[in-house]
Order: C-alpha cells, then sequence, then structure tokens
C-alpha cells in the first residue's frame, strides 16, 4: 500500500493500532469473505450443474478469491482504524466501506474492562473496554492495542472523573 | 425512626401475607413437580393445607431475613435465607424512588417502594411491604442529602404542595381516544385467552357463528351494499372496542393524576387499582421528548414525555416515571418545559434545516425501491401499477415535508430536533446528558459528502438514543465538537498519550 489512508472521520484520532491488528483483521475478514465466497458456491451449484469436475474447481477459486479479498479488507480496515485519547475522552475511528467514529466524554466512563481473547494473546494484543451509562454503546472497544498501552490507558482512565455522576 | 437512626429494620408484620402471596409464585415449580408426579391431588385437602402452610412459612422466613438500614452513606438491604444478599447502595447514586400500593397493599396498609439506580438490571432495591413513616424518612434522608436548599420545601410534605397539573376523568377519556393503545390490552387479553383452552372456547363460539354470516353474503354478491354495509359496520364496531379499551387503559394508569413539582424533584401520583407515587430529580432528566399527533392537534393538546437513567427490566414497566404530562393543552406544554430543562432558553437558538443533499440521499434510496414495486405491479394490470405510483408519490411528497420541516438547534445547553410532519415532535438532549457520540459513513454517504451523529443516552428504552437525519460532514464534526465543549468543566489537564 503505497497510498496514504485518507483522513479518517474524526481528525482527532491519530493514533494507529498495533500491527499485530492488521494480522489479526486479515485473518478474520479472509475466513469471512472466504465463508462469503462459499455462499456464492453453494447458490451456484443449486441453481445450475458444473460438473464434477469444474465444481470443486469453482469452490476453490471462490474460496481463494472471498481470502483473497477478506486479506485486502483486513488490511485496509487495520490502516484506516484510528484512536486517540485526549482532555475530552478517547475516540475511535473503524470501517473501511461503512465508517464510524464514536467519541466516549472521560466523565462518562463507568468503569474500564481490558480482556484478552486467546487469538489475541497469541498475538500478543489486549483490548480495553470503556464502559458507558448509555444503551446504544454500552461498551465501547479498542480491539488490538499492545498490552502495556492497554493497561496504562485503563490506569489513566480509570482516575475518577472530575465531576457528575450519571 | 429518628433521623439519625442506623439501626438494621425489618418490613411491618403487615407485609407478612404479602411475602407469603409472593412465596407461592417460588413454590409453583415444586407443586407442579408433585402434581405431575402424582404424588399430590388438586381435589385433595392436602394439597391446598400442603401448599398454604409452605407459603406462609416461606414467606415468613422470607419476610424475617429482610433488613434494611438508612446509613449515613448508603442505604442497606439483606436478604435471603440460604443464598444471602447484602446489597449496598450510596445515596448518590439513587435515581428515583418508586412507590406502589396495589389492591392488597391497600388492605394491608403498606406500599412497595422500590430505590433505583443506573444500572442496566433495572430496580436495585425492593422493599415490597414498606409503612407510610419508613417512607418519609427515608424520603427526608433522600431530599436533605440530595439538595440541601429544596429539603426545607420538601419537609413540608408532597402532598401539601399544589399540583402542577392534574387530570380529570374528562381528559383521561381524551388520552384514550388520542392514544391508541387499545390494541395493546386486546392483544394481551388474546395472550392469557389463548393459554387456557376452557377460556378460549366462548370466543371460538363466537367467531364461529360471526362466521356462519359469510355465506349468506358471498352467496348474495349482487347486493355490494349491503356487503359494504356489514363490513363497514365490523370496523366500525372493531374500532370503538380499541377505543373503549383505550379509554378504559388510560383511566385505568393515569386516575387522578397529579404532577408536582418539590424543589428539583418531579413527583406523579397516579393510577385506579395500583396507586403510584413515581418521581424523578429533574438534574437527572436524561432527555426530554414533545408530542403533538394529528389527533392531539385536533383535541388541541400535546403530550410530554421523559427519560431519566434508570433501566426498566421488562417486568417493571409502570414503575417509572416516564410520562410527565401524559395529555395536556400547548400552554400547559409550554410552562411544563422550562421547568424540566432549567435555564436552557432555546427560543434564542438559531435553527437550521437540513442539507438539500439530505433529501437527494433519501431519494436515491427510495426511488429505486419504487421503481421495482411499480414494475412488479405493472405485472398484474396497469390499475395495479397506478395505485402503486399514486402510493410511491405519496411517500415522496411526505420525505419531502419532512425534510423541509426539520429543524436542529445546537447551543451549549445541548439539542433540539424537531420533526414536523402529519405530526409533530420535539426532541430535547441536555449536552452534558449525552453518553458517547458518534459519526458514521455509509459508501453513499461519502459519494454526497454527507454524515450521520448518534447520540447515546442513559437509560430510557426506547428513547435510549437518538439519530440524527444525515447532515454535511463539516457541518456534523463541528456539532459534535459543539457538543463536546465544557462538557467536562473544568476539563481534565491530562497530557495526551
Amino acid at each position: 500500500m503505497s497510498t496514504p489512508p485518507p483522513l479518517p472521520l474524526d481528525p482527532a484520532a491519530t493514533l494507529a493500532f498495533e500491527p499485530a491488528l492488521g494480522r489479526l483483521l486479515q485473518v478474520q475478514s479472509g475466513i469471512g469473505f472466504g465463508l462469503i465466497g462459499a455462499g456464492v458456491w453453494i447458490v451456484a451449484i443449486i441453481f445450475t450443474d458444473p460438473g464434477w469436475l469444474l465444481g470443486p474447481l469453482l469452490l476453490l477459486a471462490l474460496l481463494a478469491l472471498g481470502a483473497l479479498v477478506g486479506w485486502r479488507y483486513g488490511r485496509l480496515a487495520h490502516a484506516r482504524a484510528r484512536y486517540g485519547v485526549d482532555a475530552l475522552g478517547v475516540r475511535v475511528c473503524t470501517g473501511v466501506w461503512f465508517r464510524s467514529a464514536v467519541v466516549v466524554p472521560r466523565d462518562r466512563i463507568q468503569y474500564v474492562d481490558l480482556k484478552q481473547g486467546p487469538l489475541e494473546r497469541w498475538l500478543g494484543l489486549s483490548t480495553l473496554c470503556l464502559h458507558t451509562a448509555g444503551q446504544l454503546h454500552p461498551v465501547v472497544e479498542l480491539v488490538g492495542l499492545a498490552p502495556e498501552t492497554a493497561a496504562a490507558l485503563r490506569e489513566r482512565l480509570a482516575l475518577p472523573a472530575p465531576h457528575a455522576p450519571v | 425512626m429518628h433521623p439519625s437512626d442506623t439501626a438494621e429494620h425489618r418490613l411491618p408484620p403487615r407485609a407478612i401475607p404479602l411475602f407469603a402471596v409472593h412465596a407461592v409464585r417460588e413454590l409453583l415449580p415444586i407443586l407442579i413437580v408433585a402434581l405431575v408426579s402424582g404424588r399430590l391431588d388438586l381435589e385433595e385437602l392436602g394439597f391446598w393445607l400442603f401448599a398454604g402452610s409452605a407459603a406462609v412459612v416461606l414467606g415468613f422466613l422470607n419476610w424475617y431475613t429482610t433488613r434494611f438500614a438508612f446509613l449515613p452513606e448508603h442505604v442497606s438491604l439483606k436478604s435471603g435465607l440460604l443464598f444471602r444478599e447484602h446489597r449496598q447502595l450510596p445515596w448518590a447514586r439513587i435515581q428515583n424512588l418508586s412507590v406502589t400500593r396495589g389492591p392488597l397493599h391497600r388492605l394491608l396498609g403498606i406500599s412497595h417502594l422500590r430505590i433505583e439506580s443506573a444500572s442496566g438490571a433495572g430496580t436495585e432495591i425492593n422493599l415490597n411491604g414498606m409503612t407510610a413513616a419508613q417512607i418519609d424518612d427515608l424520603r427526608q434522608r433522600f431530599d436533605a442529602l440530595q439538595a440541601p436548599a429544596a429539603s426545607a420545601a420538601a419537609s413540608a410534605g408532597s402532598d401539601a404542595l399544589p399540583p402542577f397539573k392534574q387530570l380529570g376523568t374528562g381528559e383521561l377519556v381524551r388520552l384514550g381516544l388520542i392514544e391508541n393503545r387499545g390494541l395493546i390490552v386486546i392483544g394481551a387479553a388474546f395472550g392469557v385467552l389463548a393459554q387456557s383452552e376452557e377460556l378460549f372456547r366462548p370466543l371460538w363460539e363466537a367467531i364461529e357463528s360471526l362466521e356462519a354470516w359469510f355465506p349468506k353474503l358471498s352467496a348474495d354478491a349482487s347486493d355490494p351494499v349491503g356487503q359494504a354495509l356489514f363490513w363497514g359496520s365490523l370496523l366500525i364496531a372493531w374500532l370503538v372496542v380499541v377505543r373503549l379499551f383505550s379509554i378504559g387503559l388510560a383511566i385505568w394508569t393515569h386516575h387522578g393524576f397529579a404532577l408536582r413539582i418539590d424543589g428539583d424533584r418531579l413527583r406523579v401520583e397516579e393510577g385506579l387499582a395500583t396507586t403510584r407515587q413515581l418521581s424523578a430529580r429533574i438534574p437527572r432528566i436524561q432527555r426530554v421528548s414533545l408530542r403533538e399527533s394529528v389527533l392531539h392537534r385536533l383535541a388541541g393538546r400535546a403530550a410530554i414525555r421523559i427519560a431519566t437513567a434508570a433501566q426498566v427490566a421488562l417486568n417493571e414497566t409502570g414503575t417509572q416515571l416516564r410520562d410527565v404530562l401524559p395529555i395536556g393543552t400547548p400552554t400547559d406544554a409550554r410552562r411544563l418545559l422550562p421547568v424540566l430543562l432549567p435555564g436552557w432558553d432555546w427560543r434564542q437558538l438559531g435553527f437550521e434545516r437540513l442539507p438539500p443533499r439530505a433529501l437527494a440521499r433519501a431519494y436515491l434510496t427510495r426511488i429505486p425501491l419504487w421503481i421495482l414495486a411499480i414494475t412488479g405491479a405493472g405485472l398484474h394490470g396497469a390499475a395495479a401499477a397506478i395505485a402503486v405510483s399514486t402510493l410511491g408519490v405519496l411517500h415522496l411528497l411526505l420525505l419531502f415535508l419532512d425534510h423541509y420541516n426539520a429543524r436542529l438547534g445546537v447551543d451549549h445547553h445541548g439539542l433540539i430536533l424537531l420533526r414536523v410532519g402529519l405530526s409533530r415532535r420535539a426532541e430535547f438532549l441536555p449536552k452534558t446528558r449525552i453518553q458517547a457520540r458518534s459519526l458514521s459513513q455509509g459508501p453513499l454517504d461519502r459519494a454526497l459528502g454527507l454524515a450521520r451523529i448518534r447520540l447515546d443516552v442513559a437509560g430510557g428504552g426506547a428513547m435510549s438514543w437518538l439519530t440524527l437525519p444525515p447532515l454535511e460532514q463539516e457541518r456534523a464534526r463541528e456539532i459534535l465538537r459543539q457538543l463536546e465543549l465544557s462538557s467536562t468543566s473544568p476539563a481534565p489537564t491530562n497530557t495526551p498519550g
């Protein structure tokens, strides 16, 4: 990827996630798009009869295409994901086709969690979960931080908010 | 109880029958198993003796193990016999107190008190069977801790305050006619009837006898006037029944409605069989919405609803103050809004229109669907195509009106969204109550330079978040920034990492 990624939806979110997140997203979306390829193949063999040779070949081709698109999509998703922590709060920008930028003000954070799945542990990643009292985004997750960054952020954000309960 | 009293208390012994009734619910699985396994028989006296005494013993034990105390920092509740639970709710975390009294409560002279926090799990502390004196004591301590200035007025007793708004039966009938909630009652009644075949049978018989009419009608197809009369009167009868149920429901829930403003606290009393005393603190209101549907406007009325942060569990609807003005004149609404949103003068606010591109976006997504629908209808004949196109044109026209009349106002107090179509709606979101905010953009939005803002609010069920119509990307960013600034005042001075 030589072209720089376009500006995130929220220009104040400037920090990139760990490169290992790129691998995680590539694996995840590779599998996801591969499954879509398999779905297309199932629809194709329901409506047509490609024969015993062409059928499996078609499946392989579709799986490979899905995995390839997913691989690229995962890379884009990582390149476009940005976060930022400032005096106001935490910002997270994600998305390739459908983009979103979430801001969680500091005094709206109820508590902060850290979590790590097996795949994340293997890649050396950590997820920071910000819990708010809201209903649409009761948990805002920052997936793909280095464990030490996540722990440091948690300590910083867990400091008591200046004022105002819910 | 003396205000400095921090000792543990039990609910009054009068509450034991109530606990026994509730124990029946806990015993139900055991009784059902006993019945199914044939150990007990419904016809036998032994069954009733066993069930009754078990309920009384269990109720007594539940009552005996429930102890509460009003400590300086928190309310403490201990309960449970085998699985003991000790709950401590800090005073500062309490959102509302709500008091309900069912017929049995009134017979025993007690009330069901619910203490709500902002937790997602519903009511934090349930004290079913408090005496009026115990509740008054709790209220006074709560008010004294929450707003020392307002406590003088509060201690005079809320009943002494003149009501801000009361609703008579005539007004409730009007409410029932406007808010079409009768269908909910009918649906619930069907649900209950469907549980039992015996209860359902008369209904089936009625439906069957009605079906006996149909052959006559279908045989007499040459009499379109008679058919129209039959179907017309059936429709009118249905509408009348639904409206009657609506009126009944309005009277059932809001009978004797009185709204009082007590310092910074709203208090509502209402209910026919179960009377409820609901309250909410004005600084903790998360969102206010003013509604004027077509029927409201025909009757010259409006309604105001609020969202508080306490989240309602499914089985606890109606224990929370939501409808602060179930129905009232526009003057009432104009009088109440400044009370609910103190210090916010939105009359000075410059309201903006939505960008024309937002309408283009709506049309770009809707028109292809309508073309598809019209083509599909065209396969069934020209008449169908014309009918569907008329619908499509009407829909697009309504979209245009909705877009043309929508207004958005943002200032340092918060955000107001006005939607004026056939029915009118105004949403007020105080800035300090907004939780997470997000900006989202799909491929079509990006092509048109639009973005959509979503504002998350605590609690309130369906009122919990507000999605704004698409705005120009730069303007959307600016609004988000405006809503951020001084959201934390004074801003913490941490260096960005």
